[in-house]
């Protein structure tokens, strides 16, 4: 009888109109369970936990980042450990004390004094701990601090907002200037997480304006947002692995030569702290530009050359030949000379208390010939050779009627330009600059690439200090490239991709004799039939020459200590028909002749190759040793241009950097082939994880079963609470959820299929409604063993498959009945079609 | 099985009380679910605005619920020239005795119908505050005490007719819920036309089924009545939420509060329960909200459904 008023009450209340939708809309409102009620702003509470895990997250990022591999890993763990836990305690503490909504005037000092402790912390440290941060991680420590803060005051909307937005930077920071790998790792699981709050918040805000069965679909933005979340992280790998400090140089103060020094400091901004400019106290010279000068009896090529006296101050045992340094520069020297040059002065006891240092001077000794900085691969012509006789290559003839050269200063430097006729093809880049910094190369031929436009070493500022050697080789006009000479190269970069296509080129030099002859041996013909062979089907042009090298690059081996017998007569044919390996002069040698018995004028470069696996990305230069001595030849393209080849494997041509698409191509690549080469790892982890997915439901219900029934010798009360989170969680997964302006009894009633085919329910319902809002002593006064029965039964009768089950026939439902709505709203039954015309005046007028 | 949720105090079916309910339900035929919650609204001894359109029944209903309880009944037809002594009553010079005699008014019955009070006079309607509020009426500064059970039941037309004069917030507040009786179904109208033809007035001779003492008994009952701390706190939290809305000019007052605590009570009493749930709350709100937050009739509805999904139920806690 009860049930019966209860329920008319009901619909009465729910068969009113809803809101200002369509009548539809409004049918179906009535006929469906409600859930949109409660949710129509965006619950804090809901999000809370997600945030204080991201931040604590964040956190983590930082600690590793900030700790950069130079603390123990217990001592990290130690930190974290604590860190979780007075996050977690203090979120805790917070939910339970404050109400949601509520504003507390205790929070804004409370964030205050966060920030400020952390900052007077760096002063005690530095003081009584001798230890510190620089700069940069001290504001950041700050803001991890902040975003804690604000991540355990999240019971409100706007606190998660900042945490979220300062984690969000904090991690943008931590994962551009960390070297660790895991940082990477963490950083892209808080990208993941930091997308999924956002969804997370956005349709909690949403669920309260959508219909049941459209979220459903997938939608668009799903769609766009995530393959870009793969494709960020890519591009993320793509660029790191290398120091942060190629990203950041000139934005923080470091240790480097920018002339700020921190004692704190991570890592210098430029060179590291070996390499400062200093000019008090030097202790050490290196291939810096801006370098001090000092006085030395090393060959150098700046010398005290003063007008006055029109002789050096001191006479060095190399004479050669130097530049004049202007005479501001020698004020300083002469001046520490002439104290120098006291001997007998008196001794005073009046002293500056500047601290003599202790430190021994210790040479750095460094197997390299040179370093570049700058991009590689990089081929550093040394000499060229144009005749061959079958064993020799014999130099090219030094120029005969040089090219002029002129020094144009450029933003304040003196830069040597070297006039260049190639640029007419349009085949080059921007201009791009490399810096040698010479270290121990015995010679005086400026070490440059092949595409060289301007010169510049520092306060040269005379051109007839250059020189040419050979056709546009540089040298010093002096005996040696002095030790830490720093070169600057300004070049082009060929693109190569044009060639290919380009109609103006001339492959032929016109009457030029040394680059296209062939040595008179009877074995040449083998290799004019191979060269054939292998162009057989190749049209003329560039692809003839691409042709023959990818051939030898791809059918030959590289093998320095694989040297043709002496008594070879012809060692390239031993090379190119019997042992099908040699060292790279024989790759350039047969590239060379191969080309030139297919018409092309060719010669031979040695010189050295900047190897990309030298590089060190920490000094950020490229070391090249006497190893790295290398062989390669040229090819010439009309337009007095040459341009280089590559034929020996393993060594590449510089090409232009990257554009941003290429280098995303180059990301996908390599995660698209290391998902191949790892195909089982992959599919297993996708297969899991979408069987994981899929069954999520039924895994978590599995587990939260399991410790429901675990948990039987709780109190009967509890046990009643359990059994109804339990049945929540069902129709929450169901998307069944409850709406929170409901309680469970009256939600479980609108779903039909679940109220009916239950006979324990009324009687759960019952001891719920007891066990939440009845006396202690009526819920004491149940026998303990029914409750557990009615427990057990209402969980075996409301089983998660049911929940599914009528979640699903309920939008089937509920698309019918828009489907209908939808009918009728298309095709309005209008009163011209039931009513011939004419038909109702005719009725107007006899009535 | 049959579980201890009832205590044995509580007498749902009581033989009167359910007798009560058929005469209501025989004279406003199809309409259980308004009888119920006059019954509810009786047993918490608050008073009740029937408002809906003329003919209806209002005055059916309350001739019923008057005819089946004990007491005096009385009941005046408010009309614009409707003075305040008309309700309180007045002092009359007895030339016999040569003194002043106190003829009282009607609200000294026990149950007073108050037909059409909105085509009172707000002077007229404010005299029934004090009755409504205090049970007591001051005539001269005499104060006389009304009957324990007084209670009101008013009558009125849709504010919107010709000749109203609407009714106060403050004297809003003082009805424990408003309820409108609405149009009856096919089949209940046709069961009224038969029983019309050839019948005759049924309620004239029927004699009273709950006397005043079971009532007042039953009332102690609905007031002691165990409301847990959660569900005080989903009342109070609901009382916000009024306070907020944007659409509600007039927010709950506490007074309000408390006489929707004691309607859910009497609610869960007549659902033969021992304490309050929040479906007793949520059932409840739109007769008790709807009389006192000023809302117009049609969005009344709406404002309070949303309210009611606003506020979260209290959580299952361990």
């Amino acid at each position: 009888m009860l049930g019966d008023r209860q329920s008319s009450t009901v619909r009465r209340i729910e068969g009113a109109p809803r809101s200002r939708r369509g009548n539809a809309q409004r049918s179906h409102a009535a006929n469906m369970p409600a859930d949109d009620s409660g949710r129509h702003r965006v619950t804090a509470g809901s999000l809370h936990w997600m945030t204080v895990t991201m931040a604590l997250l964040a956190g983590a990022i930082f600690v590793l980042a900030d700790a950069d591999g130079g603390r123990s890993r217990a001592s990290i763990w130690m930190q974290l450990s604590v860190e979780v836990a007075l996050v977690v305690s203090g979120t805790l503490i917070v939910r339970r004390r404050l109400a949601a909504g509520s504003e507390t005037p205790l929070i804004m000092p409370l964030l205050v004094l966060v920030v400020v402790a952390t900052l007077l912390w760096e002063p005690f440290q530095r003081m009584f701990l001798l230890a510190g941060r620089p700069f940069e991680m001290m504001v950041m420590l700050t803001q991890k601090n902040l975003m804690l803060a604000a991540a355990v005051l999240g019971y409100q909307i706007g606190y998660q907002r900042l945490s979220i937005l300062a984690g969000v930077a904090l991690t943008i920071f931590c994962a551009a200037i960390a070297r660790q790998n895991q940082v990477l790792w963490l950083t892209a699981i808080y990208g993941f997480a930091a997308v999924s709050w956002m969804v997370a918040g956005y349709w909690d805000s949403l669920r309260g304006r959508l219909l049941h069965g459209q979220s459903r679909q997938i939608p668009l933005r799903w769609l766009i947002v995530g393959p870009c979340i793969p494709l960020l992280l890519l591009l993320a790998s793509a660029s790191g692995g290398q120091n942060a400090i190629t990203v950041l140089r000139g934005f923080l103060p470091g240790s480097g030569g920018d002339g700020e020094s921190d004692p704190y400091a991570r890592s210098g901004a430029n060179d590291g702290e070996n390499l400062v400019a200093g000019s008090d106290n030097i202790k050490s010279f290196g291939p810096i530009e801006d370098a001090p000068f000092a006085e030395d009896d090393k060959p150098s090529l700046y010398d005290v050359f003063n007008d006055a006296f029109d002789e050096p101050v001191r006479k060095v045992k190399d004479q050669d030949r130097s530049i004049a340094l202007p005479p501001e520069l020698l004020a300083d020297i002469n001046a520490r000379m002439a104290r120098s040059a006291q001997s007998g002065r008196e001794f005073t006891t009046l002293r500056k208390s500047t601290r003599p240092d202790q430190k021994r001077i210790k040479d750095l000794k460094s197997p390299a010939l040179l370093y570049v900085a700058g991009r590689v691969p990089l081929h550093l012509r040394m000499e060229i050779y144009d005749v061959f006789d079958g064993i020799d290559w014999i130099p090219e003839q030094l120029l005969e009627h040089p090219p002029g050269m002129a020094i144009v200063p450029t933003h304040g430097k003196p830069w040597l330009r070297v006039p260049c006729s190639s640029r007419s093809l349009g085949l080059y880049s921007d201009l791009e600059t490399h810096a040698v910094k010479i270290i121990n190369l015995k010679s005086n031929v400026i070490p440059a690439p092949l595409e060289l436009r301007a010169v510049h070493i520092d306060k040269v500022d005379q051109s007839d200090m250059y020189g040419w050697t050979q056709d546009s080789i540089l040298k010093l006009n002096r005996e040696s490239l002095p030790e830490f000479l720093t070169i600057n190269l300004s070049s082009e970069c060929l693109q190569r991709s044009k060639l290919l296509h380009h109609t103006e080129l001339t492959f032929n030099a016109l009457g030029d004799k040394r680059r296209t002859q062939l040595p008179l041996l009877p074995q040449m013909s083998d290799v004019r039939n191979l060269a054939e062979q292998i162009t057989r089907d190749v049209p003329n042009g560039f692809a003839r020459v691409d042709a023959v090298i990818n051939h030898l690059r791809s059918n030959y081996e590289l093998d320095r200590a694989a040297v043709a017998p002496e008594s070879s007569e012809f060692p390239v044919s031993h090379f190119l028909f019997e042992s099908k390996r040699g060292p790279d002069y024989q790759f350039a040698t047969a590239a060379a002749l191969m080309l030139r018995s297919l018409g092309f004028s060719t010669r031979v470069v040695s010189g050295l190759y900047a190897h990309p696996e030298n590089y060190d990305p920490q000094k950020r230069h490229t070391s090249v040793h006497n190893a790295d001595a290398h062989f390669w030849c040229e090819v010439y393209i009309g337009s007095s241009t040459w341009i280089t080849l590559e034929p020996s494997p393993g060594y590449e041509v510089l090409t232009p950097p990257p554009g941003f698409f290429a280098r995303c191509l180059i990301g996908l690549q390599t995660a698209l082939k290391w998902l191949l080469s790892h195909w089982l790892l992959t599919l297993t982890v996708v297969a899991v994880t979408a069987a994981g997915m899929m069954k999520r439901h039924a895994i978590h219900d599995r587990i939260s079963t399991a410790i429901w029934v675990l948990s039987a010798s709780a109190e009967s009360r509890v046990r009643v609470v359990r059994t109804l989170q339990l049945l929540d969680t069902r129709l929450a997964s169901s998307r069944l959820a409850r709406p929170g302006g409901m309680t469970f009894s009256r939600w479980i009633k609108r779903l039909p299929d679940l109220s009916t085919e239950t006979p324990h329910l009324n009687d759960f319902l019952r001891l719920v409604e007891l066990a939440a809002y009845g006396t202690r002593e009526s819920f004491a006064s149940i026998d303990r063993q029914h409750i557990v029965d009615c427990c057990a039964a209402i969980l075996r009768e409301i089983s998660l498959a049911k929940c599914q089950k009528t979640a699903e026939r309920l939008r089937a439902r509920e698309k019918s009945t828009l489907l209908e709505a939808d009918r009728s709203a298309n095709f309005p039954v209008s009163p011209d079609e039931t009513l011939p015309t004419g038909t109702g005046s005719n009725l107007v007028s006899v009535s | 099985m049959t579980l201890a949720t009832t205590s044995q105090s509580i007498d749902v079916n009581h033989t009167a009380l359910s007798e009560l309910r058929d005469r209501l339900n025989h004279a406003l035929r199809g309409k259980a679910d308004v009888v119920e919650l006059v019954l509810v609204c009786l047993l918490a001894n608050g008073h009740l605005l029937l408002e809906d359109k003329p003919g209806l029944g209002k005055t059916t209903l309350a001739k019923a619920l008057a005819s089946g309880l004990g007491g005096r009944f009385a009941r005046c037809q408010c009309t614009p020239d409707l003075l305040p002594s008309d309700i309180t009553g007045f002092n009359i010079f007895n030339q016999s005795t040569r003194e002043f005699e106190f003829r009282s008014g009607p609200v000294f019955a026990d149950i007073l119908l108050a037909d059409e009070i909105n085509r009172a006079t707000p002077r007229t309607q404010s005299a029934l505050l004090e009755a409504m509020a205090e049970r007591q009426v001051t005539v001269d500064n005499q104060r006389f005490p009304l009957s324990r059970q007084f209670f009101v039941i008013a009558t009125q037309n849709p504010v919107d007719q010709h000749g109203t004069y609407p009714l106060p917030e403050a004297q809003l507040d003082r009805f424990a819920m408003k309820l409108s009786v609405g149009y009856p179904e096919h089949a209940d109208e046709l069961q009224m036309l038969q029983d019309a033809v050839g019948g005759m007035d049924q309620t004239a001779d029927q004699h009273p089924v709950l006397d005043a003492s079971t009532l007042s008994r039953i009332q102690s009952q609905v007031a002691a009545l165990s409301v847990a701390r959660n569900v005080q706190d989903y009342l109070v939290r609901l009382g916000h939420e009024t306070r907020s809305h944007s659409s509600i000019a007039l927010g709950l007052s506490p007074r309000g509060l408390l006489t929707w605590q004691r309607v859910a009570q009497s609610y869960a009493w007549l659902a033969g329960r021992n304490f309050v749930t929040p479906d007793d709350v949520q059932d409840v709100a739109c007769p008790v909200l709807s009389v006192r937050l000023g809302l117009e009739p049609a969005e009344a509805q709406t404002v309070i459904e949303e309210i009611l999904s606003r506020v979260a139920v209290p959580k299952y806690q361990e």
